[in-house]
């Protein structure tokens, strides 16, 4: 390598290492006066500023980009050519549109006299026989449906050997169209409503389950009747059960994508669907016609509209497809009874609720450790679990009711990382109506051991966690709390992993066991292991904690894949303060800056802080991501004038700068302060900069984490 | 598009053994992986194209590694191979891929509509870089830094991740960010015309 070259990468690196506002004094002290070096390294360093997403998708992806373009403008040109054409006795007056699937014409039909919809498989598709069988068979079903409420299908045919299907042609938009344009009027949504329950019916009555329900798959005629679209057809590209084995798993749920939204959770999980499927989609649908919005899901339930209404959405999202309505006719009956009680109280509860938009549970909440206690019916996953912990679950029936209902509404809060003191004062409610409710105990000592200073023994989270084993030692989600606390507070790893077993022994299919567990593993380097623990947590559990695998993927250096699998959580459950966090720290390692600023402006806006939102974009627009960095840091020193911030957010915020003397002041004084994020001081990205320094090793050390 | 698909999935075959006997001096093991991977960039195109989403970007991470796998069973090698394949079938990629470029350039050159790029042309991105043009200039980077372009030719080519070219080139994963960097902006600035010059 010629001495040259080395001499450049040395000053370069060294500048790309320093504080991006020190960069320019440092080059030219660094070429002393050798022109051309500095010339050299502030062409190079410039580039690198410029350069952005250069390079980081790999070659494969970008070939494949460019012939899927090629592709779409050769199918584009022959289907153009269709228009005017004469299939079989169709002649195709123009083009309606297209979709994943394929596009659809408008045609004439000349024996029939009447107007038909052509829908021809893509040219992709047609490729793929077992697309096109898929196709056939599930036309022939649809056709089977004759029903006022679902598109009709007339025949089906082919055209240069692409299959296509004559369906009924209908005149008006799609429900996605209409709600794009504001919430519905509620009468319009109710009548809507009514038409998809009715064609659910019929279909579920037949056999068929819909599988792909949502607004774009739901078409309103001029007359304002809704019509279903896609029996089945839709249904059978967007949730087929994945076929390459476990390594296109990811993929397949990043396909999914487009209508993950109005998934219930065993479809997502993959398992076989039955009608049920549909009656959450059509929850999902009837929340955001009635709302403009989706209802946030949060931690195995769904954060709805409130009111009656609410209630009948609420009973259709339930988690467990057990609890969920089972036929879209009772669906109907309890919608027509609230629709009379509204009309006599005039609605006033009703909208003055929507107006707020109020996230409240309704419902029966479901937890992970509800289910756990209920032998009858369980939220996620738990069908297979062993016998033993069914022991425990006399103890917890004979509970009362009212303690069950503060005690489900607590959990519900606490899963959807929320409100903590309401949170606390579920919990506590449940604990003054039955004092020995183990399960409250350990839902407080969860709540606590977040907001504890130190955790311990005899902190309140330690003592709530204490307290919740002792009444019940077999309790596994008491033995999490505890095991929390020996981590998060006496950074005692052997003891936390003690608990952990524990609680894993007693119920296997716990996913804050395994969560956690991921976490410690994570805090000792052990990347692989842990990830494979948020793996099985979020199978266990889909909804809670979205972000368990991405910061797992995060700590494990693969930047690239925490993005995917972040992004994939947020874009199923938006809101989410932590998975967004997450993710901005995602993008930002992985090189995506505008995405990162983008995704720290979101988390203000989320906040209502539209100033900081504005200003850190305005920053990054003014000098990238180092300037969006330092004003987050001016940011965050300034609120701690007028109010105390935690040390190691301050650490967090010199360290994107890669300050090293203040990072590692910031981190002394929240060694001082016992900061409970400090497990992941050794294994969290933002602090490789600091791998080197002896002090910080010192640190690590002290916080008893081995050395890498 | 000219292959087909109907010969079903890659995954029967046996990547592994091709790689290893073009690593040997094997030069027909090169044609039969090329088809291999243009069956497999087709496949990806199609899922692409599937996709209603006029931003791929979500998807195709998760589609590539895929592919990726579906090429190389990573798993199925030995320990001590692992490092050896990875190294081998970045190798063969950027061959395949380059090659690929090459002819798709020839034949616009003869008229063929032009693809349009329209809005992912503005970005500076992977998807609008000339992967020819990149090649020579990696080149370039061998004579100067043969390390740094292994790790590109592994990280663009290859697919692999920072830990995997790490332990392929025996180097901290942080040595591996730090060559990335560098050769990053030595080759945008290489293939950016006339900015710096």
């Amino acid at each position: 390598m010629p001495d040259r070259w080395a001499r450049v990468e040395h000053v370069l690196q060294s500048a790309l290492d320093s504080p991006p506002r020190e960069r320019d004094v440092f080059v030219r002290e660094a070429c002393a006066s050798d022109l051309s070096l500095e010339y050299e390294v502030r062409s190079l360093l410039a580039s690198y500023e410029q350069a952005g997403r250069f390079l980081e998708r790999p070659a494969a992806e970008s070939i494949a980009e460019n012939l899927a373009d090629e592709q779409r403008l050769v199918t584009e040109d022959r289907r153009q050519s269709l228009v005017g054409a004469v299939i079989s006795h169709y002649r195709v007056v123009g083009r309606l549109g297209s979709g994943g699937m394929g596009v659809v014409y408008k045609a004439e039909d000349e024996r029939l006299q009447r107007f038909v919809a052509l829908k021809f498989v893509s040219d992709e598709l047609s490729r793929e026989p077992d697309a096109v069988n898929r196709f056939r068979r599930e036309a022939q079903m649809a056709s089977a449906l004759n029903h006022q409420n679902i598109c009709t299908i007339y025949d089906i045919g082919e055209h240069e050997s692409h299959p296509f299907i004559v369906m009924e042609y209908l005149e008006g938009v799609s429900l996605k169209e209409r709600i794009s344009e504001g919430r519905l009027p509620r009468h319009t949504a109710i009548s809507i409503a009514n038409d998809v329950l009715n064609a659910l019916d019929a279909a579920h009555e037949a056999g068929i389950v819909h599988r792909d329900v949502k607004p774009a798959n739901i078409f309103v005629t001029r007359q304002g009747r809704a019509k279903i679209l896609d029996f089945g057809i839709a249904g059978g590209g967007a949730a087929t059960p994945v076929r390459e084995g476990a390594a296109a798993k990811a993929a397949t749920s990043a396909t999914r994508l487009g209508t993950l939204a109005y998934m219930a959770p065993e479809q997502v999980r993959g398992d076989a669907v039955d009608r049920r499927a549909d009656l959450w989609a059509f929850g999902i649908v009837l929340h955001e016609m009635l709302t403009g919005r989706r209802p946030v899901l949060e931690a195995g339930a769904a954060a709805v509209m409130p009111g009656p209404l609410g209630q009948v959405i609420a009973r259709c999202l339930e988690p467990d497809r057990d609890r969920r309505y089972h036929h879209a006719a009772d669906i109907r009956a309890d919608l027509a009874r609230v629709a009379r009680r509204a009309n006599r109280y005039n609605w006033v509860e009703w909208s003055l609720a929507t107006a707020a938009l109020a996230l409240v549970a309704v419902g029966l909440v479901l937890s992970r450790t509800w289910s756990a206690s209920d032998a009858g019916g369980s939220a996620v996953a738990s069908t297979n679990r062993p016998p033993a912990t069914l022991a425990r679950s006399v103890t917890e029936r004979s509970v009362n009711a009212a303690a069950r209902d503060a005690y489900q509404q607590g959990r519900y809060y606490w899963f959807s990382g929320g409100d903590s003191e309401r949170t606390q004062a579920y919990f506590k409610k449940a604990i003054e109506l039955e004092p020995d409710f183990a399960a409250a105990w350990a839902g407080l000592a969860d709540t606590y051991i977040v907001q504890d200073q130190h955790p311990s023994d005899t902190s309140p989270g330690g003592q709530a966690a204490l307290k919740a084993v002792a009444l019940d030692g077999s309790l596994p989600e008491a033995r999490v709390a505890l095991a929390a606390v020996y981590f998060y507070g006496n950074w005692d790893w052997g003891r936390a992993n003690a608990e952990l077993q524990r609680a894993l022994q007693l119920n296997p299919n716990l996913a804050e066991a395994h969560h956690l567990y991921g976490y410690v593993l994570a805090a000792l380097n052990r990347g692989e292991e842990s990830l494979a623990e948020q793996r099985r947590s979020i199978e266990l559990d889909p909804f809670a904690r979205p972000w368990a695998l991405g910061r797992a993927l995060l700590t494990s250096r693969r930047f690239n894949d925490a993005v995917t699998e972040l992004r994939l959580r947020d874009d199923a459950r938006p809101g989410n303060k932590t998975t967004m966090r997450d993710l901005a720290r995602a993008y930002w390692h992985a090189g995506l800056d505008r995405e990162w600023a983008e995704e720290r402006a979101r988390e203000f806006r989320a906040t209502q802080d539209e100033a900081s939102a504005e200003a850190v974009q305005r920053a990054f627009a003014r000098g990238g991501r180092q300037a969006a960095a330092e004003w987050l840091l001016r940011a965050e020193e300034a609120r701690g004038r007028t109010t105390y911030v935690p040390a190691w957010r301050l650490a967090y915020a010199t360290a994107r700068l890669r300050e090293k003397e203040s990072t590692l002041a910031h981190l002394e004084d929240a060694y001082r302060e016992h900061a409970q994020a400090l497990v992941f001081l050794q294994v969290d990205p933002i602090f490789d900069f600091l791998h080197g320094d002896e002090r910080y090793r010192s640190l690590v050390r002290r916080v008893g984490l081995p050395a890498r | 598009m000219g292959r087909k698909a109907e010969n079903g999935p890659t995954e029967g075959r046996d990547v592994t053994g091709l790689l290893r006997a073009w690593s040997g001096g094997d030069r027909n093991a090169l044609d039969e992986l090329t088809a291999l991977v243009y069956e497999e960039l087709h496949r990806l195109a199609r899922r692409y194209l599937r996709s209603e989403r006029p931003d791929h970007s979500l998807q195709t991470t998760a589609l590539v590694n895929e592919a990726y796998l579906r090429l190389v069973d990573y798993t199925r090698l030995e320990v001590l191979d692992r490092a050896h394949f990875f190294a081998v079938s970045a190798q063969a990629m950027r061959r395949i891929l380059v090659d690929h470029a090459r002819r798709r350039n020839a034949k616009r050159g003869r008229g063929q509509q032009r693809v349009s790029l329209d809005d992912v042309a503005v970005v500076a991105d992977a998807r609008s870089t000339d992967i020819v043009a990149l090649d020579d200039a990696l080149r370039e980077l061998t004579v100067r830094d043969p390390r740094k372009a292994r790790v590109v030719e592994m990280r663009y080519f290859g697919g692999l991740t920072v830990d995997e070219v790490a332990s392929v080139l025996g180097v901290s994963p942080v040595t591996v960010m730090r060559d990335w960097r560098m050769a990053k902006a030595w080759l945008y600035r290489e293939l950016t015309p006339s900015q710096h010059a």
